[in-house]
């Protein structure tokens, strides 16, 4: 094969920028049909509540899977084997665990927002301003790795220089925000997942049928590597130099991670009830299941097809670059512009459920909480991500990524899952869970990303914080309330009386307007 | 994409929402009043709903945390495990890669049924101490 010619091809072939366009023009369209509908303030947040379960599932999973699991993950699995193939799994148990402990309570107590929980379960302005702030925190640090993909993506596939996509991807999705407000984007995000899970599984299964009809071997690597590679715990030169450890650092982030992220939880709001909420999750685990076997297919066939990039350490790009490896002429435009229009949908609908929660946040707790407000916001938000967005060409998209997962797990998590079933929280004990288990998080993040620690055990618990920083976060929170047992809001009956009781008893669900 | 379905839901909950408030207001009787106004009786039945819901989530979860725990310490302790192979397969590959998905579903939906049943049987229980007390 001749993989020089391919290329010097990329920038010639249109298809490819079409998909992108049509993405685009597809996403702002489905907005448009949405923002005729939305009218009044509890529209613009909430959607009215009145979102099926199926479109509601399939809008938490197009808002959920992002460019680390449309591009990220087959290139992980390229690179290191078969350890990666947590991050897919973990990603989705983070669900079951949400399921278990936080999703019916969570819609029974009629909180939109972490902050909305924190300042209703604690009656205190502290914790819900800290919680705006770490809202802020993951929702901004969660944008650059998609605004990072977005840039790469189109200058990957068209030429354009990297500020470009990062710029289209910015403006596209604040405007639509402003424009359509949830009520908008819960049908985009939903055709966003289907748009997603189509460009991913119709390659993948053409590729994969290819590879059994002429049985490509998968060993073009040396046998040491190849055997790291196909054989759980083994590190792979430099990197996971400790694989059990870090093998549990991403299964908690993962697990304990997704329940904490603002741009997910907003969307149990527009559940129906409790029991709406249940369903709606389990719907989510299935969902999510079905798209992640794909990504596997192409980590799997890009040694197979793509060896190359294994030594040019770009196998981010495997999922985009495949199809024209394997195939010519216009079927492998057509599947090409396939994959480039779902890694722009992952982009593009992942930063749009980001920036309303930037945008619902600035809106609700720093201006005044109008419509106007929220649309402002999502300017300021789409602002901001174009900014930090061209900062971080140099960073690794998987990493960032991770770094938001342990950071929302050893903050939010275990302010929901106490705040939801320990009646002696009290708020100094969650002010004080909050700030050491992000704070400490963070100071890890920091210590990686400025190479103050390098190498050893040092590093590895730095650079992979969850496996630590979470019980540290559960252990403070709860040994700072019972020592605390003064500033344990009142009502605690009540409060747990709203969180647990089904609706059709209407005992304390009132309806819950946000403005 | 199911359409009709959504829709009827939304028109359901719509219902309920109207009715709400002339519920709560002809004060209601027996194990729902004892709830709302939460009596030493009212805070005991919440108790052992609570109890039920967090023991059923707790059970749940301990077959998660052994899955999940336990894979990495039996392929760190058992590495021949990776010769063994299923569909031609290797074993920690399919079970990784594929295997587990099912697994996980059939957890949530084992944990949904038994979680809308506890919830059933609350109101059933509170539903039969108003009957008794009308």
């Amino acid at each position: 094969m001749n993989f020089k010619l391919f290329a010097a091809v990329d920038l010639a072939r249109p298809i490819p920028i079409i998909a992108v366009a049509v993405a685009i023009l597809a996403t702002i369209g489905v907005g448009a049909l949405g923002m005729r509908i939305a009218r009044t303030t509890s529209d613009f947040f909430v959607a009215s509540r009145s979102v099926g379960t199926m479109t509601n599932a399939s809008a938490i999973c197009g808002e959920y899977l992002s460019a680390a699991s449309f591009l990220g993950i087959a290139g992980l699995i390229m690179k290191y084997g078969v350890d990666m193939l947590w991050y897919p799994l973990g990603y989705t148990a983070g669900y079951v665990v949400l399921l278990l402990f936080v999703a019916a309570p969570l819609r029974r107590f009629g909180a939109y927002t972490i902050p909305d929980f924190a300042e209703g379960r604690l009656d205190s302005l502290l914790a819900r301003r800290i919680s705006t702030g770490l809202v802020l925190c993951i929702s901004s640090f969660y944008l650059l790795p998609q605004m990072k993909g977005a840039g790469l993506t189109l200058s990957t596939l068209t030429g354009t220089p990297y500020w470009v996509g990062v710029v289209v991807v910015g403006v596209v999705v604040s405007v639509n925000v402003a424009m359509g407000g949830m009520r908008g984007i819960t049908f985009v995000q939903a055709f966003q997942y289907w748009l997603k899970f189509v460009a991913i599984a119709i390659p993948a299964i053409i590729l994969g049928a290819y590879f059994l009809g002429h049985r490509r071997t998968l060993l073009p690597a040396p046998a040491d590597y190849w055997k790291a590679w196909s054989t759980p715990l083994e590190s792979i030169g430099q990197f996971r130099r400790h694989p059990l450890y870090a093998t549990y650092a991403l299964v908690i982030a993962s697990f304990l991670g997704t329940m904490g992220l603002p741009h997910i939880l907003v969307r149990f709001y527009t559940n129906a009830n409790g029991r709406a909420s249940r369903r709606t999750t389990l719907f989510v685990i299935a969902l999510i299941s079905s798209f992640y076997l794909f990504p596997l297919i192409f980590g799997v066939l890009g040694r197979a097809f793509a060896p190359d990039l294994l030594t040019t350490s770009s196998t981010d790009s495997v999922v985009l670059i495949l199809p024209r490896r394997v195939f010519s002429g216009l079927g492998a435009e057509l599947l090409s512009g396939l994959v480039a229009c779902g890694a722009f949908a992952a982009f593009l609908s992942t930063a749009s459920g980001l920036v309303i929660s930037v945008a619902g946040a600035i809106s609700q707790d720093i201006l005044s909480g109008t419509t106007r407000d929220f649309r402002k916001g999502a300017f300021i938000a789409g602002a901001i991500s174009i900014a930090a967005g061209l900062q971080v060409r140099s960073f690794e998209i998987n990493q960032l990524v991770s770094w938001v997962f342990a950071i929302a797990a050893s903050s939010f998590c275990p302010l929901l899952v106490l705040g939801i079933w320990w009646r002696k929280l009290s708020v100094t004990g969650a002010v004080s869970g909050l700030i050491i288990g992000a704070g400490s998080t963070v100071a890890g993040v920091i210590a990686t990303i400025t190479g103050i620690v390098t190498r050893g055990w040092p590093y590895t618990l730095a650079s992979q914080p969850a496996a630590w920083s979470v019980p540290l976060a559960f252990a403070v929170m709860i040994a700072v309330s019972l020592a605390t047992p003064d500033t344990i809001p009142s009502d605690i009956g009540g409060k747990m009386l709203k969180l647990h009781v089904p609706e059709t008893l209407n005992l304390g669900h009132v309806k819950h307007h946000v403005s | 994409m199911n359409e009709p379905r959504p829709r009827r839901e939304a028109r359901e909950n719509k219902r309920v929402t109207v009715t709400a408030p002339r519920r709560s207001s002809s004060s209601p009787q027996g194990g729902v009043r004892e709830l709302a106004e939460s009596t030493p009786v009212g805070d005991l039945y919440l108790q052992s709903l609570m109890r039920s819901q967090l023991g059923l989530s707790l059970r749940v979860l301990t077959v998660f945390v052994t899955l999940f725990l336990g894979l990495p310490l039996l392929f760190f302790f058992e590495p021949g495990i990776s010769k063994q192979k299923i569909l031609g397969i290797s074993l920690p590959w399919f079970i990784l890669g594929i295997g587990m998905y099912p697994v996980l579903i059939g957890l949530a939906w084992v944990y949904n049924r038994s979680a809308n049943r506890i919830d059933d049987e609350f109101i059933g229980l509170l539903g039969k101490n108003e009957t008794e007390q009308d």
